[in-house]
């Protein structure tokens, strides 16, 4: 048996008892000494052995001395080799199996220490990897801050140059327009000094001797007109009347050149110079002109005789007659004309002694006509427009100017833009049906106390291109026309003078209508039903309003802050209760060109002066009646409004002599002066203006008693029109 | 307001507002045709080869004061009838210059093609000549009376008919 397979408990029992040596012990005594009694035998070395200790036992430990054999009697280790003699000594399966068992367990040791090593170098290593990100955020961080830092830094520097620089940007700019300022202002009060100076010199009584040197020499010898270009030339040349125009031509000979040439040989008129005109000098210049003449007026050039017209006839290619006021036109003459010129478009025969006759030639020769102007033939009638409207040339009659009769033509001539109707009283709102067309722009007419709203109800509906409309003193006109006109876009002109019924209606419906926006001049003086809020209702609306007239402040004078500023001629005040404060509000409107305030007899000295403070542009003053006023009143006016052209000062019965030197002093532009009724003005004054005021055209001094009539004449060697009379002023003197 | 650059014939840089610029025709449709709407400071300057600085900045001080005026009657026709008109106050008075200097506008006036200002300009140097005798125009323009006698002769002989009698 193999003690190896046995339990491990039992076999660590046997090593340690030692039972198998004592079994072998005991069987090889009993082989070698073969007592007798081997039952009494094992028995005493049992006591033996208990005696000695079971640690002492070996296998020869029962035999004799003298009997121990050299070797035991079993062969192969007897009874330990049965109990496997080699216990201590492990099998080879043993040893591979603990050797396989101790490499198991020395692989899973290693494994494991080598697990936790790479562990422990992978936690190290995301350890590493975390604070190198760490560190390089924080890197980072401080870079960025310290980039940021810097450009804050710069960025304060460069806020604070800027701001610098602002600063003397700005510094500059107030000083170079304080000094544009301070010159203009230096001009402006240098000029006023000098007014100023005057007036005091004046005042002091001192002798006013000033030459003005109208025109600078400019040292060059060189003659600018002849260096312009021919067409520029022709340019100026063309504001020349016919008589500067021959003065021109002494003066040089490339100004003789510069005169006759055939450019401004194509317009001639002898309207201007009418009192010199005589037949010869008309034919020669017609004679000259030939066939370049295009444009020829003979307005007003009473007495001339047939032979002229039949030059006229000569000049092939004349467009644009004007035969105005010549008394002496015949039918024969018009005849001549129209049968010479065929192309004719404008004709002007108005205010001549045709007859029916005329216009029969006309009608049949003419027939570019389209422009025809018959106002104040007395002798014409019905029949001649009937011939005029059956005729084959007229059909492209465009404007026609006549005064009855108007139904027929209008019913053959469908696109007449332009009717002139003053004085067709007779006109009917069926007249006005048959000429309204598409295409009518303007439409003026005057005193017809016969049409109706009805009438405008015809424009309203037929004419949408009508651009203005003058229909004064239309007595049946009421609020409804100005409804029935709304929707026309374009009127830019609307005169209702004297269409007394007019009232606060009509003024709405203008501020609604559509034509509100493109309004430019508006006429609605006399319309007493109108009050100042339907005026105020109108500038509001009409922003383009620059003329206006309309009876305001009768009472209140709130109005005149609701004008607008863009009007460049007051509102008529003339005849209201005016006073200074009015006038003052007044002075705000500083683009105004044009003031009307006669018969105020509230305006003072005062009030003048708020009043024209700001007004440098005034043109046109009307201070007709304003009896308060006085030499100190005309002063402050003339100081500020340099460029007047036309002053009336009629019926201001204390102005003195002193008030024409202020006037002549400084407005060098008057054109026309109203000086009746000064019953205080002198000869002088007529001296001063002689001198100062060379463009003076016309001077009324009704009733000047202090001028005497030979200044008069002399006045009226440089004055065109000049009225003088001595009679005494009616009603009683201040 | 937005300004534009003109350059000038005498290399001087004139900047003038837009909307009164506008006034010449000639600006009008360069601006037009440049389509320029915003100005910008490096925008190149017009190089206006006829035009002194003087004279431009008088045109443009007279388009400044026109600027609101109400246009021009668009058909001659109508106009025509009337008297030539005088000039207002306010535009004698802006042009009373020396005479070189009133053509120098004119000439400005034509090539920027300001209709209003030529023709005022035109007037005022017909305003010069009007009503005066051949001697006070020469005195005026500075011109000398280049006339033989028998030709001075022939020429007044021919214009006395409009000499005051």
């Amino acid at each position: 048996m193999d003690l190896r397979q046995l339990d491990p408990e039992l076999r660590r029992y046997l090593r340690v008892t030692r039972l198998p040596e004592v079994y072998e012990a005991l069987l090889a005594g009993l082989a070698i000494m073969q007592p007798i009694n081997p039952c009494k035998w094992i028995a005493e070395k049992l006591f033996y052995l208990q005696e000695v200790g079971i640690s002492q036992i070996d296998w020869d430990s029962f035999i004799d001395e003298e009997m121990k054999p050299k070797e035991s009697p079993f062969a192969i280790k007897g009874v330990t080799g049965l109990f496997g003699g080699d216990m201590g000594q492990p099998s080879p399966e043993m040893i591979s199996r603990a050797y396989q068992h101790y490499n198991r367990k020395s692989f899973r040791r290693h494994f494991d220490s080598w697990l936790q090593f790479h562990l422990y170098r992978r936690r190290r290593l995301v350890e590493k990897r975390r604070i190198l990100a760490k560190a390089d955020g924080h890197f980072f961080q401080t870079k960025v801050g310290q980039i940021f830092g810097t450009w804050l830094e710069w960025t304060r520097f460069r806020k604070g140059r800027q701001a610098m620089a602002y600063q003397i940007l700005q510094r500059v700019l107030h000083v170079s327009v304080v000094r544009v300022m301070f010159k203009a202002w230096h001009g402006v009060s240098l000029e006023a000094r000098k007014t100023r100076e005057y007036f005091e010199r004046l005042e002091r009584g001192d002798n006013v001797t000033e030459d003005e040197v109208l025109s600078k020499s400019t040292g060059e010898a060189r003659d600018d007109l002849s260096l312009v270009s021919e067409s520029l030339r022709q340019q100026i040349l063309r504001h020349l009347s016919l008589a500067d125009m021959s003065r021109a031509a002494c003066v040089c000979r490339a100004w003789k050149a510069h005169t006759q040439s055939s450019e401004l040989l194509h317009k001639l008129d002898f309207g201007q110079v009418r009192q010199h005109l005589t037949p010869p000098v008309a034919k020669k210049f017609l004679a000259q002109s030939g066939p370049m003449l295009g444009h020829l007026s003979l307005a007003g050039c009473r007495d001339l005789p047939l032979e002229v017209f039949q030059c006229i006839g000569a000049c092939r290619n004349l467009q644009d007659v004007n035969l105005s006021e010549c008394a002496s036109l015949t039918d024969d003459a018009v005849g001549q004309i129209v049968q010479g010129c065929p192309l004719l478009i404008y004709v002007n025969l108005s205010f001549t002694g045709i007859s029916d006759n005329s216009l029969r030639l006309v009608a049949k020769h003419a027939e570019n006509v389209r422009f025809l102007s018959l106002a104040g033939c007395q002798q014409l009638s019905d029949r001649g427009l009937q011939f005029l409207a059956q005729g084959q040339g007229v059909h492209k009659l465009e404007l026609l100017d006549l005064s009855e009769g108007v139904q027929e033509v209008a019913s053959h001539c469908p696109s007449v833009e332009h009717y002139e109707l003053f004085g067709c009283s007779s006109l009917t709102d069926d007249s006005f049906r048959a000429i309204s067309n598409r295409s009518l722009r303007v439409l003026k007419l005057d005193k017809n106390d016969i049409i109706t709203d009805a009438a405008f109800g015809h424009l309203g509906r037929r004419c949408p291109e009508l651009h203005q409309l003058c229909v004064a003193d239309c007595v049946r006109v009421t609020d409804q026309a100005l409804k029935a006109i709304g929707q026309l876009r374009y009127i830019r002109v609307l005169n209702l003078a004297d269409c007394v019924r007019l009232s606060d209606a009509g003024a709405k419906s203008i501020a609604e209508a559509s034509f509100a926006q493109s309004l430019r001049e508006l006429n609605l003086t006399n319309a007493v039903r109108l009050t100042d809020h339907g005026v105020t209702a109108i500038c509001k609306k009409a922003p383009g309003l620059t003329h206006l007239e309309a009876e305001l402040l009768r009472e209140s004078h709130t109005p005149v802050s609701g004008l607008s500023g863009q009007l460049l001629s007051g509102p008529d005040m003339s005849g209201t209760g005016m006073n200074d404060s009015a006038m003052s509000v007044l002075g705000s409107l500083s683009r105004m060109r044009y003031l009307y305030l006669a018969n105020c007899p509230q305006v003072t000295d005062l009030g003048l002066q708020k009043l024209v403070q700001q007004l440098r542009y005034l043109e046109h003053l009307d201070l007709s009646h304003c009896v308060q006023l006085t030499d100190g009143g005309v002063r402050s006016m003339s100081f500020s409004c340099r460029l007047l052209t036309k002053l009336s000062l009629r019926g201001c019965r204390q102005l003195t002599d002193l008030s024409m030197q202020y006037v002549s002093g400084v407005c060098h532009y008057l054109t026309h002066l109203d000086l009746s009724e000064c019953v205080m003005i002198t000869d002088k004054s007529l001296k001063y203006l002689k001198k100062a005021c060379k463009r003076l055209q016309n001077l009324q001094l009704d009733c000047c008693q202090g001028i005497s009539k030979a200044s008069v004449i002399r006045m009226t060697r440089r004055i065109p029109s000049v009225t003088h009379s001595t009679q005494d002023p009616l009603g009683p003197g201040p | 307001m937005p300004g534009i650059k003109l350059l000038t014939v005498d290399n001087e840089i004139v900047e003038v507002d837009a909307d009164t610029a506008k006034q010449s025709l000639l600006l009008r449709s360069m601006l037009h045709d440049l389509g320029v709407t915003e100005i910008d400071d490096d925008e190149e300057a017009i190089s206006l080869p006829h035009v002194t600085a003087a004279a431009l900045r008088k045109a443009m001080a007279w388009c400044a004061h026109h600027k609101d005026d109400p246009p021009p009657p668009e058909d001659d026709e109508n106009a025509r009838d009337l008297q030539p008109q005088q000039l207002s106050s306010w535009d004698a008075e802006f042009l009373r210059m020396d005479q070189s200097a009133l053509f120098e506008l004119i000439q400005a006036a034509n090539y920027l093609d300001i209709r209003g200002l030529l023709d005022t300009a035109c007037k005022a140097v017909a305003d010069a000549i009007r009503g005066r005798s051949p001697e006070e125009i020469r005195k005026a323009f500075n011109i000398r009376c280049d006339f033989t006698p028998q030709e001075e002769e022939q020429v007044r002989r021919e214009t006395e008919w409009c000499e005051e009698k």
